[in-house]
């Protein structure tokens, strides 16, 4: 008895779940949903909770994913308004914010994107032909409107889709720009020819300026050496000139003077080297004249 | 077997079955009920979202680490997220492809094969880039994305066009990545906030270099640069050995000429000094003349004395006779006939 009343408690309880789970259903903070009766929609489910409705096939609802999906492009080429050949890829970032709107227009997110792609491709390219590449790239600060333009696609999308399709995009990023693969061929070319340039520009500055700093330096080689000359002589003036007032004695015996000069010239310009011829007459070499004249003297006698 | 041991086995067979229901039953309930139980990890974060709605969100929705109790599934679901984790993002979208080293290089780039980047100048350059990232806000990064898919990849992507397309092609290479690479994390942290995604960027490190197809000629460009140092380098080291020669030479003359002075300076005072005393002890003419052949004849004999080599002639040399002096004689002597007269 106790047994078969437990068993029928669990199988009531089974039953309240079935029939809560058959009436009821959540939309989650992140989904956004329609309740339809009988396939036709009759209600749009934008806040998260628990909702009530008839059991399957009365009504149904049908749940859509409200976050932000994001659809990259495929590679577009386009033209730039001065003619220039671009390849872009973009990403575009956009969410269902009108779950009846879009569930009646297009029903479903794989639908949306396809739409999608086409969509951006027109906004894109009409807006990249409004602009010259330099407004994408360029080294001039005020050249560059790439936020803008992709503000601007953004925008012109949003205002053709919002109400038509009940999505909202938040934003376009256009993540690759490149070159078709012919203009890259030239633009290695260039590439080629302004690295030659600038080498031999590099060479060239490299040998003036290794030559200006070696002239500089001899240029200052020779002031400083004038310099020191010039200070030289005046050092030298001043010894001759404080010389001369020592000198000034020599007025009083003039001869003397001479005589003395002579005497320390000799000694000092005559060395062991030095070949000396000498008149037998000189002193005192002279004696020994005197002593030949004396042996003459005897001789005579 | 009679109809009643059938109906008895049947009754049996039937009680056992629902026995067995009955215990697959309170599995069931016992699992369903503790699937409430959760455990939020130390370098994780969680939100409960119940019934569709995130609990506490208007003051406290995040959970912490630790064991938590809610309800069982579908009245509880349970988001959990690395936060505390750096995550890493490697981005190689714009980098080249990797080619057996036997095939030549093609001239251009196709676009739908390989990666690269244009720089403000209009060059090409490739570029790969690691991102370092973590979700701050939960919250936000849950009811937005709630995964990681491609968010981080085209935030990156955009801002290294955008920050690579304004600057020059040398800058991008070499004198300037650490400003590329800051304005890139800027740009991608600004675009992530944009995006509404919740991510923080924490580092960005970027590789750039030049294509394959023009390598050797940037390459040139270093070379020549160090070449152009090396000059440079050399005549500072000329200049710099010039200038100390020439101080060096200029402190000699001036060295020269102060040794001039004072010699010349002692010189004459001291031989002013000399010829004072003489004129001072021998003021009578008589005694000095007597004074200065005695001096002559001294210092004769000291100079003479020094000198090896002296001649003394026999003068005056008659009619007849003639003198020759050989000056630098040569090592060899020669013999006597040769040399006499």
């Amino acid at each position: 008895m106790k047994k078969n009343k437990t068993t029928f408690i669990l199988g009531v309880a089974i039953i309240i779940f079935l029939v809560i789970y058959m009436i009821t259903f959540q939309i989650s903070v992140i989904q956004k949903g329609v309740l339809t009766t009988f396939g036709k929609p009759v209600a749009s489910l934008e806040k998260p909770g628990l909702y009530f409705k008839w059991p399957y096939p009365i009504q149904d609802v049908v749940k859509f994913d409200s976050r932000i999906q994001i659809l990259t492009d495929k590679f577009e080429e386009i033209y730039t308004r001065d003619g220039k050949n671009i390849i872009l890829q973009t990403s575009i970032g956009w969410r269902i914010v009108d779950p009846l709107q879009f569930y009646i227009s297009i029903g479903n997110k794989q639908r949306m994107e396809n739409n999608l792609e086409g969509i951006l491709r027109t906004y894109q390219n009409g807006v990249i032909g409004e602009h010259p590449l330099s407004s994408l790239i360029s080294t001039r600060q005020e050249d560059l409107k790439f936020d803008k333009i992709e503000e601007i696609i953004r925008d012109r999308i949003e205002k053709d889709v919002a109400k038509k399709y009940g999505i909202e995009v938040l934003f376009v990023k256009i993540k690759r720009i490149m070159f078709p693969e012919e203009v890259t061929k030239m633009v290695f070319k260039r590439m080629q020819q302004e690295r030659e340039s600038i080498i031999k520009r590099i060479e060239s500055e490299g040998e003036g300026e290794a030559r200006k700093i070696r002239a500089e330096a001899d240029s200052f080689r020779e002031k400083i050496l004038a310099e020191a000359r010039a200070e030289a002589k005046k050092i030298k003036a001043e010894g001759d000139a404080k010389a001369a007032e020592y000198y000034k004695i020599f007025e009083e015996n003039r001869d003397l003077a001479i005589f003395l000069k002579k005497l320390s010239t000799l000694e000092e310009i005559l060395d062991s080297k030095s070949t000396v011829i000498l008149d037998s007459r000189t002193p005192p070499f002279d004696i020994l004249e005197k002593g030949l004249n004396i042996r003459r003297g005897k001789k005579d006698e | 077997m009679s109809e009643q041991g059938l109906t008895k086995a049947l009754t049996g067979a039937l009680k056992n079955a629902f026995s067995l229901l009955s215990v697959v039953m309170v599995i069931v309930l016992i699992l369903f009920l503790s699937s409430g139980i959760f455990v939020i990890e130390q370098f994780e974060e969680g939100l409960v979202i119940r019934l569709g709605k995130i609990v506490n969100e208007k003051t406290d929705p995040i959970f912490k680490s630790g064991l938590h109790i809610g309800f069982p599934q579908p009245i509880d679901i349970i988001f959990k997220f690395p936060v505390g984790r750096v995550l890493q993002l490697d981005i190689h979208s714009f980098w080249y492809k990797k080619r057996p080293k036997n095939i030549s290089f093609p001239e251009g780039i196709d676009p739908t094969r390989e990666g690269y980047v244009i720089t403000g100048d209009m060059n090409i350059i490739h570029s790969k880039i690691i991102a370092y990232y973590r979700v701050v806000d939960l919250l936000k990064f849950y009811k937005n994305y709630g995964e990681i898919k491609d968010l981080v990849k085209i935030a990156v992507e955009n801002a290294c066009v955008k920050e690579v397309g304004k600057m020059e092609v040398d800058k991008a290479l070499r004198t300037q990545l650490e400003v590329l690479r800051s304005n890139i994390k800027r740009k991608a942290q600004a675009n992530l906030r944009d995006m509404k995604s919740g991510i923080k960027i924490v580092r960005i490190d970027i590789s750039n270099i030049p294509p394959f197809q023009v390598k050797k000629y940037f390459d040139g460009v270093i070379n020549a640069e160090q070449k152009r140092s090396e000059k440079k380098n050399k005549a500072k080291g000329y200049k710099q050995k010039i200038i100390n020669e020439a101080l060096g030479e200029r402190a000699e003359i001036i060295s020269d000429a102060e040794n001039y002075r004072a010699t010349v300076i002692a010189e004459a005072r001291s031989d002013a000094e000399y010829i004072r005393k003489i004129l001072e002890k021998y003021k009578d003419r008589g005694e000095l003349e007597i004074f200065l052949r005695y001096l002559r004849n001294d210092r004769l004999q000291e100079i003479l004395k020094k000198i090896k080599t002296k001649f003394f002639l026999r003068s005056p040399l008659s009619s007849e006779e003639e003198l020759r002096i050989i000056v630098g004689r040569p090592p060899k002597i020669g013999t006597q006939n040769e040399y006499s007269q």
